[in-house]
């Protein structure tokens, strides 16, 4: 018998049965703003938010923040607001991305009791990018934040977007000693702009 | 010193036994018959059956179900007619309350054991108290008692169960109840548990008497007297002044 | 695992002689279950949400075989390959195939307890497979040449001065830095070069969906996320017990999981893998080794509902003063207390008794598993084979016979307190009496209450 028939017919002999699987979770209503609280979610866990009217107002805030924007090599998943600096064939190379200064890319469902995006898993077109970057710009539309997982479930399940992330900030840790150090191997900073009307 | 005690108010004649855990009735007469009076002067006639002896709680907290089930069964036979049956101790009651049953011993023949706390704030309804303890006192949580028995809402939990051995504490005049803060972290008695793992036992229980030292108690008054014989070896052996008490040693204004 | 490890006891009182690291150890703890206490108050339903993902786990348990056919069935149809494992033996060459096939010579591999569980670094060592644990705390264990002593907080038994000393030796940091910032730039320098060196990345899984066949994986660094991006190859290793039915359940999972271990309202990366991405190999390895016969053990079935948090270590006040290294057992603290006898019952069976039974692993634990009445449990079961000290069994038989006769036990009374009176000190307090080693007995009175004695 195969290892998995093995394992299969212990399962059969011990697993009880029985036991109703209990009915789709309805949460407590959340008593914050949702955009106040995405905000301060997103700055507890390093993030920063910007609330802009509309993704023309992305370029001169990046420029602002990067003056030096235009040398950078930058990833863009918005190439009418911030165009891609990189040549296609880089795409494909992680020895090229390795060296990538900037992603903009653009997330769906934001969630506000945590700060989390959902950034789907085709949304670049090579997944490591999200994670080499050094710096990460997620951009977001103001009508896709929600109060919590489950109602960002609830959409993911319903359109069967079932590969992809939840980045909630900048990447981190604290592994020496309890020191919270923001950067840790991928993005060193996480902006959400946030664009549109509720 | 000496509290001032008077009569309190007798809201309902109730028969209680009094159960008094094995330690106790060795080591601390004192708290038993503290918890006695106490109930007396709430209105409680107390009966104290001499057959008792102890719960089998050591037992089967070492693993011996078996042998521990003839202890239970002579347990349930000696409180077999008391509607109420009232212990000073946390831990006991919540061993015959909570883990006879795992020893399949019908539910019926379990007695109605009720912690000493608990059965004057809910079954007696002592609301006032006409006593008083001039001191800083903090409570120290017994484990089985916060958490088996929901004598208050643990800290990493989320519910409203009152403090019972706060509200009574309260009622007392003069007394400073002070604020802990690692409000309800274990002692490191747990029975065989404080000689199976001396250090970690004596570790947990120093540190459980500093947290009292830095919110500048002068006693640790406590539901269970085992956690405080744990903690008095500790204080006595190394000199503090911080001191020990049964809760119904204070409801009764007893010098301690 | 067939060597006799060291019981808890001697192992903990080790670690607390470093009081000074010790009291650090615990404070640092504490402070994490601080955070998870004020975490879990953000979510006003969370009593309500523990209760959802316990009965989620508890009919995925009681439905396990169908629903690890449905994920595989769901996975494979997603373009992933799902193996199955009986033991770490056929993890370990199962694994190892899949990386000589793949001419695999180096590998970047992030937090996996299942790993540590097979003891896969020193096997593909030994092969010739260079393995780098990525998870910073894991890499520190890794240079340091021991085990993660905390399934969420690796390296949490070391200080800033030791880690700085392991960095300076394995890294060429400048001697005496302790910085934490630039420990964690110089190993993200090194690791990223690492990267892509790999040729294949070996992840944990922390939750899999049986009806769409997905992974999720989390992380705060994103080393997981790029060991399974940047090689082509990515094996996924996973117990069984890892199912749940639906993908809206992971909702339930993560908003408890990231809450309950680090006080963090999420982890910083959730990452969801349905099948490989465009060029690249996903293989799924799913492991019994015992979790089938943990399964049939009713009173011990409710710990494979356990998702890994480490909240329970966190607020065991035990774990905080011994160590994750004194259980000397792959997954310390309560829960891997309860585990371990399921495995290894000859080599720990010290474990179920290293606890006050103080319940609170019970109370924080996001599936609700009964932690402090399993642990009492596993006593019972070590009892019944004979496997706890004679004279202990000797004394439950005496206290029997003596507890059920009144007279007795009053004249056993009796005679123990006059002994106590009467007996010098310096007998009295011999290394025989392990209570009076640091604590004094109490003053034993005349009379008993029931014989008569009164203040
Ligand atoms: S037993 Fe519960 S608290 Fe402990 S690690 Fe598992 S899920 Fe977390």
């Amino acid at each position: 018998m195969s290892s998995r028939d093995t394992i299969l017919k212990a399962l059969r002999e011990a697993a009880p049965g029985g036991v109703e699987a209990p009915a789709m979770y309805t949460p407590d209503a959340p008593a914050a703003d949702l955009l106040e609280s995405f905000e301060f979610r997103l700055k507890a866990c390093g993030g920063e938010l910007a609330v802009l009217r509309s993704v023309e107002e992305l370029a001169p805030l990046l420029s602002a923040r990067w003056p030096d924007l235009a040398e950078r090599s930058v990833y863009s998943t918005n190439p009418a607001a911030v165009p891609t600096s990189l040549p296609e064939a880089a795409f494909t190379d992680t020895a090229a991305l390795q060296h990538l200064d900037l992603a903009i890319v653009d997330g769906c469902e934001c969630v506000a009791e945590n700060a989390a995006v959902w950034v789907p898993a085709g949304a670049v077109p090579h997944r490591s990018l999200l994670y080499l970057a050094e710096h990460l710009v997620l951009i977001v539309r103001r009508d896709a934040l929600l109060p919590t997982m489950h109602e960002a479930y609830a959409r993911l399940a319903q359109r069967g977007d079932t590969s992809g992330y939840f980045i909630a900030g900048p990447s981190k840790t604290s592994d020496i000693a309890q020191c919270l150090v923001i950067g840790a191997q991928g993005p060193r900073s996480c902006l959400v702009c946030m664009v549109g009307d509720a | 010193m000496r509290a001032m005690t008077s009569a309190a108010p007798t809201t309902q004649s109730l028969r209680a036994a009094l159960m008094v855990p094995c330690y106790v009735d060795q080591f601390y007469p004192a708290v038993a018959d503290a918890a006695r009076r106490v109930l007396e002067r709430h209105g409680c006639e107390v009966v104290v059956p001499k057959q008792q002896t102890c719960c089998g709680q050591p037992m089967l907290n070492s693993g011996f179900a078996k042998e521990t089930l003839p202890v239970a069964k002579h347990c349930c036979k000696v409180f077999a007619d008391f509607e109420y049956v009232v212990c000073p101790s946390g831990s006991c009651t919540a061993m015959v309350r909570e883990h006879y049953r795992d020893l399949w011993l019908d539910d019926a023949k379990i007695p109605r054991v009720f912690e000493f706390c608990e059965f004057l704030h809910d079954v007696v309804g002592v609301r006032e108290m006409d006593v008083s303890f001039p001191h800083r006192v903090g409570i120290h949580q017994g484990c089985h008692g916060l958490r088996e028995l929901r004598l208050a809402q643990p800290s990493e939990s989320f519910g409203c169960a009152t403090d019972k051995t706060r509200a009574l504490l309260s009622l007392v005049r003069d007394i400073e109840l002070v604020n802990l803060d690692r409000p309800d972290e274990c002692c490191g008695f747990g029975g065989l548990f404080a000689v199976s793992e001396e250090a970690v036992s004596v570790g947990m229980g120093r540190d459980r008497v500093a947290c009292h030292e830095r919110a500048h108690a002068e006693i640790i008054a406590s539901g269970d007297m085992s956690c405080l014989m744990h903690l008095e070896g500790i204080i006595r052996r190394e000199h503090r002044a911080v001191r020990v008490a049964h809760v119904a040693q204070i409801l009764a204004g007893d010098r301690v | 695992m067939s060597a006799r490890t060291e019981a808890h006891p001697p192992a903990a009182a080790r670690f607390l002689d470093d009081g000074a690291h010790a009291a650090w150890h615990d404070a640092a703890l504490w402070n994490v279950r601080d955070r998870r206490d004020k975490a879990a108050a953000s979510v006003p339903d969370w009593e309500r949400l523990r209760e959802q993902a316990t009965r989620i786990k508890q009919h995925t348990l009681a439905h396990l075989p169908d629903y690890l056919e449905q994920f595989e069935r769901a996975a494979r149809a997603a373009g992933a390959t799902v193996h199955w494992a009986k033991d770490p033996e056929e993890f370990r060459v199962l694994v190892h195939g899949l990386l000589k096939q793949h001419g695999v010579t180096s590998v970047a591999k992030s937090k996996s307890m299942l790993t540590e569980e097979c003891a896969l670094n020193p096997y593909l060592e030994a092969q010739g497979i260079e393995v780098v644990d990525t998870d910073l705390g894991e890499r520190v264990v890794q240079l340091n040449q021991e085990h993660p002593s905390h399934i969420v907080l690796p390296a949490i038994h070391l200080n800033k001065q030791q880690i700085g000393r392991i960095f300076e030796k394995n890294l060429g940091t400048a001697p005496g830095n302790d910085s934490a910032e630039e420990l964690t730039e110089a190993a993200r320098q090194d690791l990223r070069a690492r990267y892509l060196h790999a040729q294949a990345g070996i992840t944990g899984v922390n939750f899999a969906v049986a009806e769409t066949g997905t992974l999720v994986v989390c992380t705060n660094e994103a080393n997981a996320d790029l060991g399974m991006t940047v090689p082509k190859l990515h094996i996924a290793c996973m117990g069984l017990e890892k199912l749940v039915p639906r993908f809206e359940d992971l909702a339930v999972f993560t908003r408890l999981l990231a809450r309950s271990g680090t006080g963090q309202a999420i982890t910083a990366y959730t990452s969801h893998v349905t099948g490989p991405a465009p060029g690249s190999e996903l293989h799924i390895v799913l492991l019994d080794n015992g979790r089938s016969a943990l399964l049939a053990r009713d009173r011990f079935r409710n710990a494979l509902k356990c998702i890994r948090c480490g909240a329970c270590m966190n607020t065991c006040p035990v774990f905080r003063r011994s160590g994750g290294h004194s259980y000397n057992h792959v997954i310390p603290g309560p829960i891997g207390s309860v585990l371990a006898p399921n495995v290894a019952f000859e080599q720990t069976e010290t474990l179920p008794f290293a606890s006050s039974l103080c319940g609170s692993c019970t109370e924080v634990c996001p599936v609700k598993i009964d932690l402090h009445k399993q642990l009492l449990y596993w006593r019972e079961e070590l009892a019944k084979e004979g496997r706890v000290p004679l004279s202990k069994q000797l004394g439950a038989h005496v206290f029997t016979f003596v507890a059920t006769r009144p007279w007795l036990f009053k004249l056993g009374g009796r005679m123990m307190r006059l002994s106590l009176r009467i007996t010098p000190r310096a007998l009295v307090y011999g290394p025989w009496n392990a209570w009076g080693k640091r604590r004094e007995l109490p003053v034993p009175p005349k009379r008993s209450y029931l014989d008569g004695g009164r203040p």
